[in-house]
């Protein structure tokens, strides 16, 4: 038993004295690639605007060639607004925080409606240790791709007799391909070695069993990149006590959705996974995975929600934006504070507000 | 907790993964209950999970006292920590197990 903690230890030992070090790289720009770049920015809900703010503020300290184009849509409109999809479709990319979704209801989600609007077919959760932040597992480095727009969010309810509803869940060929193909392509593209795919095929033999099929297609296409398929209880009871196993993982919608926040939540939490939305042609960046997103009221009112993930998505949002320098900046003042532990939110064990790590990221930034 | 029947799968394997794994809890967590074919040949599968459903079998069946002496034995070989399979980090064989179950009945 003491065999199996040694290694874990070890590592934790080493890499607590390993500070983040900068990186001394230069990417050349052609001309003009410097020139200010639109984007649309929707605060949100809840602790949205608290942390959308803390990026305005981190991207203006920085000086980064982004304006941001502000739009209030709250979770309680009936649809996004016509003119902040034409936003988005003209700067092709947006900043969001999250939007309350009320639980039932006739209200579908307005997350779920901007996603199916732009076909914003990828969803993509970052899932990793931060250095200086013990959790229960280390050496968690995970992927988790998923496919966005139909699978059990299709929103096809119906009640067939009172007292009987009938929910459908619709996967498509089309669908499956194309997440599968995101899957492997970025994997391919940023060096991972292993695709897992996650499916309860033995059950929805049809629906999961055609997901399947297609990564198994998209698999030959990549024969340098390892491929295995979990069922998706064995794979949240793995990732809870074996995390480490997993690398890239590309699932359907709403296992996704689970298999994302339980990553998080085994790594550090919700507050400090970036991630994004993709689709062929628009890019939503928001705090990674969905659990906490609108976050407590009482969050809300004391200003101490966690503005880390959406500072790293921002990140994540700079590099796709092709301003790679600006987004290495970030990543290293946001890791450097969270490695020194004196400006930490309550959901790191801390007691800070957002704005006193905002400072201190800014304070960090070279 | 309550749940419908997906979540309830994906729940209750996520909560036996964070409190030993599927290989301990009685009930019926389904990850890993037909186990691979290395455990099968090497006869090295874990059995507390079904002593302790047993367990709650005896109960079922009003037989309670002998349900607390089947459990404490289990738990009490667990505690010592020498017989124990590879999932909980030992090297012990089924039958091993088994006998220092029975060993620990009073």
């Amino acid at each position: 038993m003491a065999r199996r903690h040694i290694i874990p230890l070890l590592n934790r030992l080493t890499s607590s004295t390993r500070l983040p070090l900068t990186r001394s790289v230069t990417y050349m720009p052609r001309p003009g690639d410097g020139a200010p770049r639109a984007v649309t920015l929707i605060p949100g809900d809840g602790v949205g605007p608290l942390v959308t703010n803390a990026v305005e503020q981190v991207m203006e300290a920085m000086h980064a060639p982004v304006f941001f184009e502000k739009y209030d849509v709250y979770g309680d409109l009936s649809k996004v607004p016509q003119e902040v999809i034409e936003s988005i479709k003209k700067n092709k990319v947006c900043m969001k925080g999250g939007l309350r979704t009320p639980v039932g209801g006739g209200v579908s989600s307005l997350n779920v409606q901007l996603r199916k609007e732009l076909d914003l077919y990828a969803s993509l959760v970052h899932c990793f240790n931060l250095p200086g932040l013990p959790t229960r597992h280390e050496n968690v480095d995970i992927v988790v791709i998923r496919e966005n727009t139909e699978g059990e969010y299709s929103g096809l309810e119906h009640e067939v007799v009172p007292g009987v509803v009938e929910s459908l869940k619709v996967i498509t060929k089309f669908c499956s391909e194309r997440i599968a193909q995101y899957a492997f392509e970025y994997a391919y593209l940023n060096n991972r070695k292993k695709v897992t795919a996650v499916h309860k095929a033995n059950i929805m033999k049809l629906a999961d069993g055609l997901f399947l099929e297609s990564c198994r297609e998209v698999a030959t296409k990549y024969p340098s990149i390892k491929y295995n398929e979990i069922i998706v209880d064995n794979c949240c009871m793995q990732l809870v006590s074996k995390p480490e196993q997993f690398d890239v993982m590309v699932t359907p919608n709403l296992y996704g959705n689970l298999v994302a926040n339980t990553a998080a939540g085994i790594a550090g939490g919700t507050g400090v996974m970036p991630g994004g939305n993709a689709g062929a042609d628009h890019a939503v960046f928001e705090q990674g995975a969905s659990a906490g997103n609108v976050g407590k009221d009482k969050i809300v009112q004391q200003k101490k929600a966690n503005p880390v993930a959406l500072l790293l998505s921002s990140a994540m949002m700079l590099r796709h934006l092709q301003f790679p320098s600006f987004a290495d900046r970030l990543e290293t003042a946001v890791k450097r504070v969270i490695y020194e532990g004196k400006y930490r939110t309550k959901d790191l064990g801390g007691d800070s507000t957002t704005q006193e790590v905002v400072d201190a990221v800014i304070a960090n930034l070279d | 907790m309550v749940t419908p029947n997906l979540y309830g799968n994906l729940v209750a394997n996520t909560a036996a993964g964070i409190a030993g794994g599927t290989g301990v809890m009685p009930g019926g967590a389904s990850a890993g209950n037909v186990g691979n074919d290395k455990l099968v040949e090497q006869k090295k599968a874990n059995p507390v999970a079904l002593l302790l459903s047993s367990a709650m079998m005896l109960r079922h069946l009003q037989f309670p006292s002998f349900a607390d002496r089947l459990e404490n034995a289990v738990e009490q070989v667990i505690k010592e920590g020498k017989y124990r399979t590879r999932d909980l980090g030992g090297q012990s064989t089924t039958q091993e197990v088994v006998d220092a179950v029975l060993a620990a009945l009073d």
